[in-house]
This record gives structure tokens, sequence and C-alpha cells, in this order.
């Protein structure tokens, strides 16, 4: 199992909950900008945040749009994006989940 | 009732593919019996801890597979509890001792990492993590970098501070032959490594090993014994985002402090510690949470030389995670056999002169669990 594996059931059961998170705002509390390599060597970077929101929960997402500078006490609102990067069947479900935005 | 630990043995960390897990177990066990002057006869009791193999290998139910090993059918317990496993397992062996129902507990903690890829032990690694942040694909690294940001923000230090705490554990590792890693680096080696999560680079992060440790304890008194003086653990929220602070560990605070408590002793009385070091800012956290040093101040260890083996408060004489590798369920117990070993005089050119009392603490995940040890001279 690798993460691009998804439990199907679980992701139906989370979608339920998404509503109650989007386009909630907050600070940044941290983050980092991870550094990898997949399984054919090629390099890529993004970054996680760890922010508290405005309804006192704090949450760690990966960012959208990593160009923009990002610093402890920015501000940042959740937002819908896709968030498994490649499906190889046809029938798979195209996944989405949430993200932070600058 | 006191427990003793009558003797130990730990493999070279590092990448050994000759090795399967039940070799590197067989090893330490024979070894650690040796060393004790005692036979499998003798043992009542054996926890092992054990974090992936169920992952890696598919292999749950350890207890039985060792029972087939040694062709023995006393109680086998396996422990997990993420990197905190081998801790966790010392001290649960001391409680069964306690009860005063046995006399000897084998205590083995064992890993196998290296078969597999950087990627994929990345990948079972994080289940010792929340599911919010396995989702969020941050990695252990990225977790221990969200803190060390926070935290060189917070007290306004840079990541040379962090540097020295490698420096530190790679100097000490030279010194021991069983390291992983058995060679010193320099702040110009720190700044050329590649960056894993910012702001950590690679000598940020212990790597990952292979390796088992064993120990015997017993509760049959000993004239001039190493004695457990106390073992504690505590627990803390799987998600860093669940805790107030990311820049503490209250699960150390609270195990150090009942370890302290149990002992009798206070801060002062010790005179090295073995810390958790799986990436350098957990060592500069550990010594805060303890109580070793003021919050934020906790780099002046390694940066004023007094974690040094020449220093007041010598840390991580093994090499520390860092530098003599981390075996996750390993290195709890790897941690008192390096205790005991200076208690006993035999750590050669890494001895300490004049120590009589160690400390150990052994984190799972980002503190989720913690686990303090006391270990003293008779």
């Amino acid at each position: 199992m690798n993460s691009n594996s998804i439990n199907i059931v679980e992701y139906w059961r989370d979608s339920k909950k998404i509503h109650k998170l989007l386009g909630l705002k907050g600070k940044i509390v941290s983050f980092t900008k991870i550094s990898s390599s997949d399984k054919d060597g090629r390099n890529s970077s993004f970054f996680v945040v760890l922010a508290k929101l405005e309804n006192k929960r704090s949450l760690m997402l990966e960012v959208v749009d990593e160009s923009k500078d990002i610093k402890i006490n920015d501000n940042v609102k959740i937002v819908l994006r896709r968030t498994v990067n490649s499906t190889k069947k046809k029938e798979d479900p195209i996944i989405y989940g949430l993200k932070f935005k600058k | 009732m006191k427990v003793f630990i009558k003797g130990g043995y730990q493999t070279k960390f590092g990448e050994l593919w000759q090795n399967s897990l039940e070799d590197l177990v067989f090893e330490s066990l024979v070894g650690a019996l040796k060393d004790s002057g005692l036979s499998i006869k003798n043992i009542d009791a054996i926890y092992i801890a054990n974090m992936l193999y169920s992952e890696t290998d598919n292999q749950n139910h350890l207890s039985a597979v060792i029972s087939e090993m040694l062709n023995i059918n006393i109680p086998i317990i396996r422990v997990e509890s993420a990197c905190a496993s081998g801790g966790v397992a010392i001290n649960q062996a001391c409680n069964f001792l306690k009860t005063n129902q046995y006399k000897n507990v084998l205590v083995i903690g064992a890993e196998k990492m290296t078969d597999l890829s950087g990627q994929d032990i990345s990948y079972y690694l994080m289940s010792a993590a929340s599911k919010e942040e396995r989702k969020s694909k941050i990695t252990f690294a990225g977790l221990y970098a969200l803190i060390a940001q926070k935290y060189l923000h917070d007290f306004k230090i840079s990541g040379k501070e962090l540097s020295e705490i490698a420096i530190k554990n790679h100097f000490h590792a030279s010194l021991n032959k069983k390291a992983h890693f058995p060679f010193e680096i320099t702040y110009q080696d720190y700044l050329k490594s590649p960056n894993i999560a910012s702001p950590l680079k690679l000598f940020d992060c212990s790597p990952i090993s292979d390796g088992a440790c064993a120990l015997v304890l017993s509760n049959i008194k000993q004239k001039r014994g190493i004695e457990i003086a106390s073992s504690q653990i505590a627990s803390d929220c799987i998600s860093l985002s669940s805790r107030k602070s990311i820049c503490e560990f209250k699960s150390t605070k609270i195990a150090s402090k009942n370890a302290l408590k149990e002992s009798g002793l206070t801060l002062k009385d010790i005179d090295f510690v073995e810390v958790h070091d799986c990436f350098t800012i957990a060592e500069i956290i550990a010594l805060e949470d303890i109580g070793f040093y003021k919050k934020g101040q906790g780099f002046l260890s390694s940066k004023k030389k007094e974690g040094y083996i020449y220093g007041k408060l010598p840390v991580n004489t093994s090499g520390g995670l860092k530098a003599c590798g981390h075996p996750v369920s390993a290195t709890g117990i790897k941690q008192v056999f390096e205790i005991f070993n200076q208690l006993k005089g035999r750590c050669k050119k890494r001895q300490l002169k004049n120590a009589s009392i160690g400390l150990s603490q052994n984190i799972g995940g980002t503190g989720g669990t913690a686990v303090v040890n006391i270990i003293k001279k008779s």
C-alpha cells in the first residue's frame, strides 16, 4: 500500500465533514517545505502548514500555490482542491480534499 | 522490590542487509545472556519491542516467532509504542518483575528498516502520526521541521545551533564502534547537506537503521549492581494540531517529573543523559522539558560544549539517534544499555569519569508517548 491508495469508504465518510471546514480562515503557526523524490528519482517540493483557525481549532494541510512566500502569522483560508495527483484507471474516483491558500 | 540490569548486548546499527530481523533478535539475546552469565533456562519472560515488522514483512505475532526460534514456552509479549517501543518494553518488564512472580526477564528491541526503499519506510513510519497528518502528505521529518521552524522563530536561534547538536553527537559516535555513523562531521558538511524539510537538513535527521539491543533485567538482589531506580511513561495527543504548544512535549515533562519523584532524586543528581534526538530539535526540546535548561536555552548544551563527554552534563555519549542510528524499537533499550555500560566503566574512549546516575528519555512519534528511565549504581 502507498500514499496514493485510497480507501473509498473512508473517503466517502470524510467527504461529509468537508463543508464544516471549507472557507474557514486562520493564521499560520508553523510551516515547512518538504523536499521529496518519487520512486523514479524525480524531485519535487511542497509546503505543509499548521494553522490556527478562526474556530479555535488547529489544522495541518498542504498549501496551494507554493510560489508565494510563506511566513509564521500569515493569513490562510481553507479551499477545496484535487489531492491525489494521478489515477491509473479510468474508473478510479478523482479525489478532492482540503488545502490552505494564502 | 528493586530491578537490576544484569547484562546486555547491542548489535552494530547500520545497513545490515546480511541480517534478517530474526538474526538481529538472536544475536542480541545471545549476547545479553552471555553478558549476564545466564542461560535461556534462567529467563522467566521476554518482552520484544518492534514497530514495523507487521507492516514491512506482514509478520505479527512476534512472540510465537521467538518461541519457535528458541524452542521455549515462557510468556513472550510484543510491545509497540512507535519509537518508544523499547523504553516502554523496559518499563513493562520492570513492572512485571516488581510483582515478584518471576526473577529474570529479557527485554529485546529490534528493527529491520533498510531492506525497503526510503520512500516505503517513510510511509510506514508515518503510522506513528495521526490520520490528519498523513492526509496532509507531511513526512516525519516534516513534523519535526514544523516544530523546529516555530522554535527558531520564537526563540530567535538559527540552523547553526541545530548543527551543533549533530556535530556533538557525531563526535561521540566516532568513539563508538557500534554506531551507524562512527565519524565526525563539520559545520561545512552540515551546510552542504541537502534540505529535507525546511529548516531541517540531512544532518538534522537520524538515519534509517537496522539493529537490535537486549537487556537482562532481574529482581534478585545484587551487591554493587546497576539498578533501574525508576521508569515512568506518559502520553500526549498524537496530532501536533491538538496541542497547546508544539515546542514542548507534555509527555516528557510528566514522565521525567514522575521518574524523579519515584527515584527520590533531583535533576542535580543526574550525571549524564541519553535523550531522543530523532531530529536535532528534539534534543533541544528534551533537555528543556526534563528541566536541565530553561525554555529557549536547550541549544546551550551543545553550543557551550556542556553536552560533550568532558562537559558538565554529557548528552548522548552513544552518539544519540543521529549518529549511533535509530532502529526504532531498539533505541530505547540501547539508551539504557549505554547508561549501563557507562556505569560499569566499559565505554573505553567515550568513558565518563565518576558518573553514578544516568537518565534516558525515549519518545514515540512527536511525543505521543514518552518513557523516562533513571539508572544508578546500587
